[in-house]
């Protein structure tokens, strides 16, 4: 079974959460955005609290989509600042 | 000077706007839409100033500006309308003073009062574009849900430490802040808690002037179903699309009762309304103001009866107070999280809601029932 390379990019707050802005985070073929998500709480607890939204290759996304290898996905935080 | 509103452009303006006119996007009557337009900004902070700055000197002919706040020495970093000599003045009124020095042909109002549920509506008919510059999520909710209702467009952005959030909601029925993040926050992650980079607010400012100047002028694609991030580090900028999301939708009425408050479990509030019947049975309770020194309205009942934050008894019935709600509920966090103060209130509004909600109250008579120290530095 061949992988998946997800690169998954952190805005604001959430890359002080994963001590990284951009990561490649291998999956097996054909697994979901869930299955990520799953994967991404795992490793980084405090995102459990944390609100985030997901993009999919560059669109706001709340489906749950099959990630393709070379996909990109951002967890991107609301900013209060002004 | 006078202000030549619906008038067309005079020589001086022709001359001051040459550099407009002569784009074949704007023109002569690009001009004229410019000086036509009028555009509501919410917040005389790091964004508001690039923006109020730049769309005074493009010729915008309507400039509203609202901040209840006042200028403070740790604002000069990044709101670059300020100078050391505005400190302690009310950011709208000096924004007002500054930009009208810069563009004289031009007519600037500034409302020097908090945004509300009791405000808004009346505030946003009178403008056709509304610049989201506010630093609270509290703010950004009712700016977004008084939009919807008098169907006019929100020119967004947010800051981060050294990042930057652009867009444009509910324009021409697109995508509104709720659509990306449908409920508000439970913490403020604010400039004034978190840290920003100065030149972060003028970058992202004048990329949101664009965008007013973009939907004035009808030209270009304004980022609405769009979200611009900026990261001034890495020098890397996105797009990322945003869809609409149908929302249920609600009347003025159910805008009024909407609760717009940052949830918060920690944070106990207590309305205008319900304070002044407590003191009305004479209760013993303890106020303590957390705004800097000079900030108005006094209310006189409130002033009698504040106390020292050491001389804070953690049993008594406190109530922190500020201006819109906002600061009082950070005090409030600190004080339950240092010192586990339980019985402590947040006046829901501040002083702003105590002043609107009890017009004509008159609560002098309640301050003799109540046994604490008084102070008689009160103003009004």
């Amino acid at each position: 079974m061949k992988n998946t390379n997800i690169t998954v990019n952190y805005f604001g707050s959430i890359a002080e959460i994963t001590f990284c802005r951009q990561e490649v985070i291998v999956l097996k073929e054909n697994q979901s955005m869930d299955k990520l998500h799953d994967v991404l709480l795992k490793k980084y607890k405090p995102l459990k609290t944390a609100i985030y939204k997901f993009t999919h290759n560059q669109t706001i996304t709340e489906n749950n989509p099959t990630l393709k290898d070379q996909d990109e996905i951002a967890l991107l935080p609301p900013f209060a600042g002004g | 000077m006078a202000k030549n509103k619906n008038m067309g452009l005079t020589d001086q303006e022709k001359n001051r706007y040459s550099r407009h006119i002569l784009l074949s996007e704007i023109g002569y009557i690009g001009q004229e839409k410019l000086q036509k337009a009028k555009v509501l900004i919410i917040g005389a902070g790091g964004l508001g100033c690039p923006v109020l700055q730049y769309l005074a000197a493009a010729g915008v002919g309507k400039i509203g500006v609202v901040d209840f706040d006042v200028v403070e020495e740790s604002n000069l970093q990044r709101q670059i309308l300020f100078t050391h000599l505005s400190l302690g003045r009310n950011k709208a009124i000096v924004a007002k003073e500054k930009a009208t020095e810069l563009n004289p042909h031009i007519c600037i109002e500034a409302y020097p009062e908090g945004l509300n549920q009791h405000n808004a509506i009346t505030l946003f008919k009178d403008y056709d574009i509304i610049v989201d510059a506010t630093d609270n999520y509290e703010s950004r909710y009712l700016i977004n849900d008084a939009s919807i209702l008098t169907k006019k467009p929100i020119a967004f952005a947010s800051i981060y430490k050294y990042e930057g959030q652009i867009s444009v909601f509910n324009y021409k029925d697109g995508p509104s802040y709720r659509c990306l993040f449908p409920e508000s926050p439970v913490e403020n992650n604010n400039c004034s808690q978190v840290g920003v980079l100065g030149v972060l607010a003028g970058i992202v400012g004048s990329l949101q002037a664009n965008e007013v100047i973009k939907l004035i002028l009808h030209i270009g694609q304004p980022l609405s179903g769009k979200i611009m991030l900026i990261n001034t580090l890495t020098n890397q900028t996105r797009l990322i699309d945003l869809k609409k999301k149908e929302h249920t939708p609600f009347s003025i009425k159910e805008f009024n009762k909407r609760d717009f408050s940052t949830p918060c479990n920690l944070i106990k509030e207590i309305k205008p309304k319900e304070l002044l019947e407590r003191l009305k049975n004479g209760q013993k309770i303890q106020f303590v103001d957390v705004r800097s020194k000079n900030e108005q309205p006094k209310i006189k009942i409130l002033e009698q009866l504040k106390i020292p934050l050491s001389d804070i008894q953690k049993d008594t019935f406190t109530v922190v107070y500020c201006q819109s709600g906002t600061r009082s509920r950070q005090a409030l966090l600190s004080l339950q999280k240092t010192a586990h103060y339980s019985n402590a209130y947040n006046l829901k509004g501040g002083i702003f809601a105590w002043v609107s909600e009890l017009p004509n109250t008159k609560t002098e008579h309640y301050v003799n029932r109540n046994t604490h120290k008084k102070k008689k530095n009160t103003i009004c």
